[in-house]
């Protein structure tokens, strides 16, 4: 059994409307940030969800772990259908279910004190500790990250930007939980910290068991940590799979144009296929299968009909046969 | 200790003030002007809001020995009525600062966090109180409370009254400031990660937004301070604010003015002197600090 | 002769309490025709050394030794006036955020228009001209119409090749791109990349292309300058270092990143983290975190030592290729 379960998952943002569409009741338009998304988390597994902007996985993150309001769809942990909102989820689902930000400038209050920060999930559970212990247990946590018990006094500016991710990572694991959301956890690091935060987090996930949904930009981060990955382009899931298959023999077309971006790094220099275009506004998107204004397979079924995910890929041309695999 | 006095010494603002004579200049005249107003009773010998110390044979004796200012038409030492009244005008903008510091940065925050319903109703009300003049709310609040109160109790009330009627004149600015710096906050992924620990609105609110919002509020409060002692100066002269009885540097003005024409002029031309100097001085400091902070104010 | 001559370049930074080096005998050479990476973390001082060919260094900072020369014409100290003349005209810049580099108020062309006149001597019919060609040499579809469109009716990429367009308004000899491609996607950072290694054979330029993303600096640059706390530390053709890092602090860079196909369970970390400028340990900057340090590592900061096209700034390199 799955984890977590997200099914049909969307959330769109409503645009403001102008007074004459007021005027005439026409319907709020909106950003469909996330249109139906159906993924599952094995336990202690690390799921890597990979797309350029705009295609939906920060929101997805923060669709899971209760931050915005999902327009459709339904989402299970643990088994269980839970509320969509986190000021509505109770306290011990709050507890299991943690999340990592991209930016530890942002992610941390600049005016608190290292201890405080990551003791507050903590303090605002039912049966918190009394504050003595949630010090000690603190300074423990701090200690687990590679940090000095001492740190926790002093305030965030005075840390680096990898020692900062590592004081967001110590206070996601106060409550001991055992699902952590990743948004971008490396992406505002240098490469020689990023190596010593992505290692952190892997002896986290061995140590206590995590289970990860990884969100990043980068496919070399993904490859690097996930077991499974999933593909996003525009608010859809266009491909999921294991790793190694993906990697090896990437199906849908945009996986395989992503994957031909990768540089490497060896110094000897190929050609790369760069794919066409940029990505449309989400404002906006195209008709049918989003990808089809850049894809060089696509037919006139695909500027109609959005392919629907069928063993783990959304392509009409996979599913007929007419996309050489 | 010696440590602390060393750290704030080699402070980067501490710094800027040495070597800017202006804002030591500022700092000195409104230090001069503390001083003469907390220790009053110290400096003047006869309390000048004493009905009994006053004098009418001595009443409009222009600057001599013994009086260096010369005395009123109640007979009052205009110096020491200078002191007393300078010590009612910093109180009176000093608390009413306070008083409308405290409803703008809670309302900006209500506003900015909460947003919807709440945000629209207290930014209008913002919006219609800023189409009138300071002066003119202020006056208003100060005709209701004449009206609310008989006649010899609005003479005890002056100073509350006067308090409440800047107060609400002056909050807009917080309010809106506080907003905005509350909506950039709001979106941080700090707040987004109390969400996520299930922190309540309200605490999200007090204990991570409003630490992070007050920073440029001190600086806005030392140049409202200045505001403030004019609103009340202004009041007073209109004779809406301090009564002759307990005078403050506006009424002295108004006093004076009645006597401008018949060759009396110390008696308004002092207390105004006073007025000019302390007004300005209070803004060069808040001018200083606003550009000595300017560079962190991001 | 190389068209763009680093020698010894050294920037302080003076402020009231001390005087802090934050580059110290930055030496580099690029020919024309030649993309040369800089390649390095935050702080290293990459965007600083860019800023000091530019002439553009924000105050505290400034030149306090070497020399930039430009053509054989030394460019550090000129006034100005002077150093006004030579940007834009002689040397173009990109920068990393399209949004802010380009004035939202004007149209494309305007800005092209306007920089083209003020460095070159044409007519306004002329520079539009120009600057329709130069729309169309950097990829913009259907230049003669978008020119007179605004900035934000681009697309990132879109945006990004209009100042590139505007970078070569005044046909410089030498580009100074800072992280050109950091704000973009990974799909359009291909293409945005492909075209500056167009441009810089067509027009026979020397780019200098400042990132933090090695993958980058792998795909496009023809030579690599690595930089560690405010020095170059290693320097070479790209091939060459990529292939064979011998200093400790590229070859660490190197084995620190994840790369698909790599199967290691854990990456091999550089433990701490660099030196701010103005607290640099003895001797090499690097050797408090450096695996293979030795004892003279402390002596004195190294001089860079050369091994056939590479140039090492490091005492024991053989430690480092033998890991």
């Amino acid at each position: 059994m799955m984890l977590l379960d997200a099914r049909d998952l969307a959330c769109t943002f409503p645009l403001p409307r102008s007074l004459p569409d007021r005027l005439a009741r026409r319907p709020r338009p909106g950003i469909a940030a996330v249109a139906g998304v159906t993924l599952g988390v094995a336990r202690g597994e690390t799921l890597g969800l990979v797309g350029e902007s705009g295609c939906g996985k920060s929101t997805l993150a923060r669709l899971i772990v209760g931050l915005h309001r999902p327009s459709a769809g339904s989402l299970a942990f643990d088994g269980t259908v839970v509320a969509p909102t986190v000021r509505d989820r109770p306290p011990a689902l709050r507890r299991r279910l943690q999340m990592i930000f991209q930016d530890p400038y942002a992610s941390l209050n600049p005016r608190w004190r290292v201890g405080d920060i990551i003791a507050e999930p903590l303090a605002e559970q039912p049966d918190a500790p009394p504050p003595a212990a949630r010090r000690e247990h603190a300074a423990e946590l701090l200690a687990r990250v590679g940090l000095s018990a001492a740190d926790a006094r002093r305030h965030p500016h005075e840390f680096s930007g990898g020692q900062r991710q590592r004081i967001a990572i110590a206070r996601a694991l106060s409550t001991g939980p055992d699902f952590l959301v990743c948004d971008e956890p490396t992406s505002a690091l240098d490469v020689s910290v990023q190596a010593q935060v992505l290692n952190l987090m892997r002896d986290l996930q061995e140590a206590e068991g995590l289970t990860f949904l990884l969100i990043s930009h980068n496919l070399a981060v993904i490859h690097h940590m996930a077991n499974r990955i999933g593909v996003m382009y525009l608010g859809r899931l266009v491909e999921i799979g294991e790793k190694t298959d993906v990697f090896a023999r990437p199906r849908h077309p945009y996986t395989r144009a992503l994957l031909a971006t990768l540089p490497r790094l060896d110094g000897v220099r190929r050609p790369r296929e760069a794919v066409a275009g940029e990505v449309p506004s989400a404002l906006s998107p195209p008709s049918g299968c989003h990808f089809h204004p850049r894809c060089p397979f696509a037919r006139a079924r695909c500027r109609v009909e959005a392919p629907a995910l069928a063993d783990g890929v959304a392509c009409h041309g996979i599913a007929e046969g007419w996309i050489p695999s | 200790m010696t440590a602390l006095a060393r750290r704030l010494w080699d402070h980067d603002l501490a710094h800027a003030f040495r070597h800017d004579p202006l804002a030591i200049l500022s700092a000195i005249v409104v230090a001069a002007f503390l001083i003469a107003a907390l220790l009053a009773p110290v400096i003047v010998a006869k309390d000048p809001f004493d009905l009994r110390n006053l004098d009418l044979i001595e009443s409009l004796l222009p600057p001599g020995p013994g009086r260096p200012l010369g005395t009123d038409d109640q007979g009052r030492d205009l110096l020491a009525a200078i002191v007393y009244g300078t010590r009612l005008s910093l109180v009176v903008a000093v608390l009413s600062v306070v008083v409308s510091l405290g409803l703008g940065v809670t309302l900006g925050l209500i506003a900015g966090f909460a947003g919807g319903f709440l945000d629209a109703f207290i930014m209008r009300a913002a919006d219609i109180q800023l189409s009138f003049p300071a002066i003119l709310v202020a006056l208003l609040v100060d005709g209701i409370a004449r009206a609310a109160l008989p006649g010899d109790m609005h003479a005890r009330f002056a100073v509350p009254v006067l308090i409440a009627a800047i107060a609400l004149s002056g909050w807009v600015q917080y309010a809106r400031t506080v907003r905005g710096l509350t909506l950039a906050e709001r979106s941080k992924d700090y707040v987004q990660s109390a969400r996520v620990s299930g922190v309540a609105p309200a605490r999200i609110a007090r204990a991570h937004i409003l630490p992070n919002v007050t920073g440029p509020l001190f600086v806005l409060a030392t140049v409202q301070i200045a505001t403030a002692i004019l609103t009340e100066a202004t009041l007073s002269f209109l004779g809406v604010g301090m009564p002759p009885t307990s005078p403050s540097l506006g009424t002295l003005v108004n006093i004076g003015n009645n006597y401008l024409f018949s060759g009396a002029w110390w008696i308004s031309v002092f207390p105004g002197l006073a007025l000019v100097m302390l007004v300005l001085a209070v803004n060069l400091l808040g001018d200083w600090l606003r550009d000595a902070l300017n560079p962190r104010l991001g | 002769m190389a068209l763009l001559e680093i020698r010894d370049l050294a920037v302080d930074f003076v402020t009231r309490r001390r005087r802090v080096r934050a580059l110290d005998g930055i030496s580099l050479d690029i020919d024309a025709g030649e993309i040369v990476g800089m390649v390095g973390e935050s702080g290293a001082g990459k965007s600083l050394t860019g800023a000091a060919v530019i002439g553009l260094l924000v105050p505290p900072g400034r030149i306090s030794g070497g020399e930039i020369r430009l053509d054989g014409q030394a460019i550090t100290g000129l006034g100005e006036a002077a150093m006004r003349r030579i940007r834009g005209r002689r040397i173009g810049t990109i920068f990393q955020d399209p949004l802010t580099a380009l004035n939202p108020l004007l149209t494309v062309g305007e800005q092209l228009v306007e920089t083209i006149t003020t460095h070159l001597p044409m007519s306004r019919a002329a520079a539009r001209k120009r600057a329709i060609a130069l729309l169309e040499e950097t990829g913009i579809p259907s230049a003669g119409r978008r020119i007179d469109h605004y900035p934000h009716q681009f697309s990132g990429g879109m945006r990004q090749r209009v100042v590139i367009a505007l970078a070569l308004a005044g046909d410089p000899q030498v580009i100074i791109a800072d992280e050109p491609t950091t704000a973009l996607d990974v799909s359009v950072q291909a293409q945005i990349l492909d075209l500056l290694r167009r441009l810089c054979r067509d027009h026979d330029a020397a780019v200098l292309l400042i990132t933090h993303d090695l993958g980058v600096v792998a795909e496009t640059a023809d030579r690599v300058a690595v930089m560690y706390a405010g020095r170059i530390v290693e320097t070479g053709p790209t091939a060459a270092i990529m292939g064979r890092p011998r200093h400790p602090y590229t070859a660490g860079l190197m084995r620190a990143i994840p790369t698909v196909g790599d199967l290691r369970p854990r990456l091999a970390q550089i433990g701490g983290a660099m030196p701010r400028p103005g607290a640099l340990p003895h001797g090499c900057a690097f050797g408090p975190r450096c695996p293979a340090a030795r004892p003279d590592c402390t002596a004195a900061a190294p001089v860079p030592i050369r091994h056939g096209d590479v140039l090492v700034a490091c005492r024991h390199p053989d430690l480092t290729e033998a890991a």
